[in-house]
């Protein structure tokens, strides 16, 4: 790599940094000015497109940034132990409105007491994603689970839709080096969601992620495996 | 979920951005909050600290200028203004949480970083608050340092709740270090990484290997933690002191410089930068390091005396003795109100002056530091004694050099290593020394009042002890000695207030004292016990 090039990503990367911190604000922004119920009826469907495509920017920031630092080897996965019941509900609470938007249900199949070791931001920030497309693509229902199958912890999100096209399932997200991005925040999302799965290993095994069409009535089902 | 309250909780936010201050005080004073303080920096996020109890704390790690949020946190824990009740929550801008995320020695109770919902925020802060409810009785043993109950604690929350064990494993087994268990710990650390390497248990039993005196052992887990959390700070500073005992210098300075590009924002780090660039004489490196330590621990209980006279030491090594002497008038007027501080800047300018071939201004620097000695009668420290010391015989003052020396020895004359140093200098000045003669009037008072304990005489070992703690206050053996004699007392005569205080002050004067540790271990116990007890009683 050139000096040039290095300067490049690092521009990009301290650049997006600054576009998240604007986009915190605007997102604050939207949530005080929904409270003060000061919009009129018709406005408030505008307000919440705001705060989903601004909810979904934010995302693809963080995802970027992430796999910025993980690719210059700069983000050392910070393993630790969290409670899962907990995470699932606090990514719940984080799409509290596009679930209300979208009138779907959210069903959360999980111990409460049920703790693993896996490093939150890099795994909430996954979650969060996968579960926010999902609530594009779910006619009614969502599920988020989590347990523990062997020696894996196994979370999945299943929703109710049409599930993923055809061309989509039969690569290995893994190896999709040349993901087709023309899918938009889908690809990128599952691209960043097996980088991180890789990430975290233990007693010689790594995490993976897999898609398929076995969620709620043949809707789309995300899981990710975690050593 | 409609009951839930913040209402009467005390709130500190801390935030260098005031829109950012608003938002989390409006968020929180929906949830009911109506007792909330704000602070827009480090310095008085500290201050406001240590002056008011709170229940919750906001911090942004991102403060500007000054100390960052994870300064924060050191400072008022190591000063012990932070009870382990208050829920210390981290705010972090997504990027600096790589940074902070790691494992650092001091951890807050949470992280959240930004942006934040309203209902998250209050989710994380209500599991918080049940968490630390839960756990009042273990919170006031941490807070009394009262080890051994703590542990029985730490095991009912391992047994009951499987959503914290791993918190209280790793709490248990940094409590049983502290309580020299040293089996018990490796055995509880072995048994979490059977199903998993965790970092914390691989540098606890490094810890362990360390303080059992196995330095080859310990360096190998040390490495190892580093190579698979590079994150993992402490892990560098035991690394370093690690390779020091083995009398690698070298790689020990690597392997902290390591440490400060990751983080580099610690004063403690620094300093010890300093001081072993020092013993490498690799000055240059060494006055970086001390003008750091200076610059950072700026308004700060962290700063000592000892980073002035140290920096000042090292510029006359590297030639500026003109900028040394400004360092020594900035510490002289810095530390006003301390005398011994006074003294130290007294005896590093003579030295200065000294190395600059003005015997006159030497003289004169030597005179000061004489007068601030023999009017303040002040007690100190190895270093500055025997800066002084050096000083004094240079100068010619052998009287007042036996009088610091005389302290010196009373105050330490169990120091065989010591002692020999002061031998060396009165050698090389060629005057004779009665140093032998401290030592032995101080170990007969010691070792008199230890048989008069023995057989029960309880009275009269007291007075020996008091008499020795006259002209050596700070030494480590009398007071454990003292200690166990007041505790003897108040067990024998029952409760006394004045005697429970003086049993604190001379437990507290040897504590970290590696050879009296076991003992000052079971005195403190003790002494709790009788606080605990005493405290039972009056509810």
């Amino acid at each position: 790599m050139n000096s040039n090039n290095i300067e490049l990503s690092t521009i990009m990367s301290s650049a997006i940094h600054d576009m998240k911190n604007s986009l915190g604000i605007i997102l604050n922004t939207i949530d005080t000015l929904s409270e003060n119920n000061s919009l009129s009826s018709n406005n408030t469907g505008s307000l919440d497109l705001l705060r989903q495509e601004g909810k979904k920017l934010n995302n693809n920031f963080i995802q970027l940034l992430s796999l910025y630092r993980i690719k210059n080897q700069q983000y050392h996965a910070n393993i630790d132990n969290h409670n899962l019941y907990d995470c699932l509900e606090e990514i719940a609470l984080e799409n509290e409105c596009i679930l209300t938007q979208y009138n779907l249900d959210l069903t959360i199949a999980c111990d409460e007491e049920l703790n693993w070791f896996f490093d939150r931001a890099l795994i909430l920030g996954i979650l969060n994603t996968i579960l926010n497309n999902a609530c594009r693509y779910a006619c009614k229902h969502i599920t988020l689970s989590a347990n523990i199958s062997e020696t894996y912890l196994v979370i999945s999100i299943m929703d109710d839709g049409k599930g993923y096209p055809e061309e989509m399932l039969s690569n290995d997200v893994a190896q999709q080096r040349d993901i087709d991005f023309h899918n938009g925040n889908t690809g990128l999302g599952l691209y960043f969601a097996s980088v991180v799965a890789q990430l975290h290993q233990n007693k010689n095994k790594a995490g993976h992620v897999e898609i398929s069409n076995a969620g709620i009535e043949g809707g789309g089902k995300f899981t990710i495996f975690l050593p | 979920m409609a009951l839930w309250s913040l209402k009467g909780k005390k709130i500190l936010i801390v935030d260098d951005f005031a829109e950012m201050r608003t938002t989390l005080r409006d968020m929180l004073a929906s949830y009911g909050a109506n007792d909330i303080s704000m602070a827009s920096n480090g310095e008085d996020a500290v201050d406001t600290i240590c002056h008011h109890d709170f229940d919750i704390i906001l911090c942004d790690y991102n403060l500007g200028d000054g100390k960052d949020g994870q300064q924060v946190l050191e400072e008022v824990k190591i000063r012990g203004e932070l009870p382990y009740s208050t829920v210390f929550i981290m705010v972090t801008a997504e990027s600096t949480s790589f940074m902070v995320m790691g494992a650092l020695e001091h951890q807050p109770d949470d992280y959240l970083s930004k942006p934040f919902t309203k209902s998250v925020v209050q989710s994380r802060i209500k599991k918080l608050l049940d968490k630390k409810g839960s756990l009042k009785k273990l919170a006031h043993a941490l807070d009394q340092n009262n080890n051994s109950v703590a542990i029985k604690l730490c095991d009912e929350e391992i047994n009951n709740s499987p959503r914290y064990r791993n918190e209280f494993q790793k709490l248990k087994s940094e409590l049983l270090i502290k309580e020299q268990k040293y089996d018990e710990a490796k055995k509880l650390c072995k048994e979490v990484s059977t199903e998993r390497n965790l970092a914390w248990a691989k540098f606890n039993l490094g810890k362990i290997q360390y303080l059992q005196h196995e330095y080859n052992d310990a360096k190998k887990l040390f490495k190892e933690v580093i190579k698979d959390s590079p994150n993992y700070i402490s892990a560098y500073d035991w690394l370093a002191k690690t390779q020091k005992q083995l009398d690698e210098v070298e790689e020990a300075q690597a392997t902290i410089e390591m440490a400060i590009e990751k983080s580099s924002k610690s004063v403690e780090r620094q300093r010890y930068l300093g001081d072993i660039a020092d013993q490498n004489r690799d000055y240059e490196t060494a006055e970086r390091a001390r003008k750091k330590t200076l610059r950072m621990g700026k308004n700060s209980i962290l700063r000592q005396a000892r980073d002035y006279t140290k920096l000042a030491d090292v510029l006359v090594i590297n030639g500026d003795p003109k900028e040394a002497l400004r360092m020594a008038d900035k510490l002289n007027y810095e530390f006003k109100t301390a005398p011994e501080a006074k003294l130290s800047a007294a005896v590093t300018k003579s030295n200065i002056y000294t190395a600059m071939g003005n015997e006159s201004q030497s003289q004169l620097a030597v005179q000061e530091a004489k007068k601030i000695f023999s009017k303040s009668q002040c007690q100190l420290d190895e270093d500055s004694a025997m800066n002084l010391t050096k000083a004094l015989l240079a100068h010619g003052d052998i009287e007042t050099a036996n009088k610091v020396v005389t302290q010196l020895v009373a105050n330490n004359h169990d120091n065989q290593e010591l002692l020999e140093q002061v031998s060396n200098l009165y050698e090389k000045s060629g005057v004779e020394q009665n140093i032998n003669e401290i030592r032995k009037e101080i170990t007969a008072i010691n070792n008199n009042g230890v048989k008069l304990l023995e057989t029960g005489k309880i009275d009269e070992s007291i007075e020996l002890f008091e008499q020795a703690l006259e002209s050596g206050p700070n030494n480590q053996v009398i007071n454990i000695n003292c200690a166990q004699a007041y505790l003897m007392m108040v067990i024998s005569n029952g409760i006394d207030n004045d005697l429970l205080e003086k049993i604190r002050t001379c437990l507290d004067k040897t504590q970290g004292n590696d050879k009296l540790q076991t003992r000052y271990m079971k005195l403190n116990s003790a002494y709790w016990q009788i606080i605990n007890n005493l405290a039972a009683k009056k509810t």
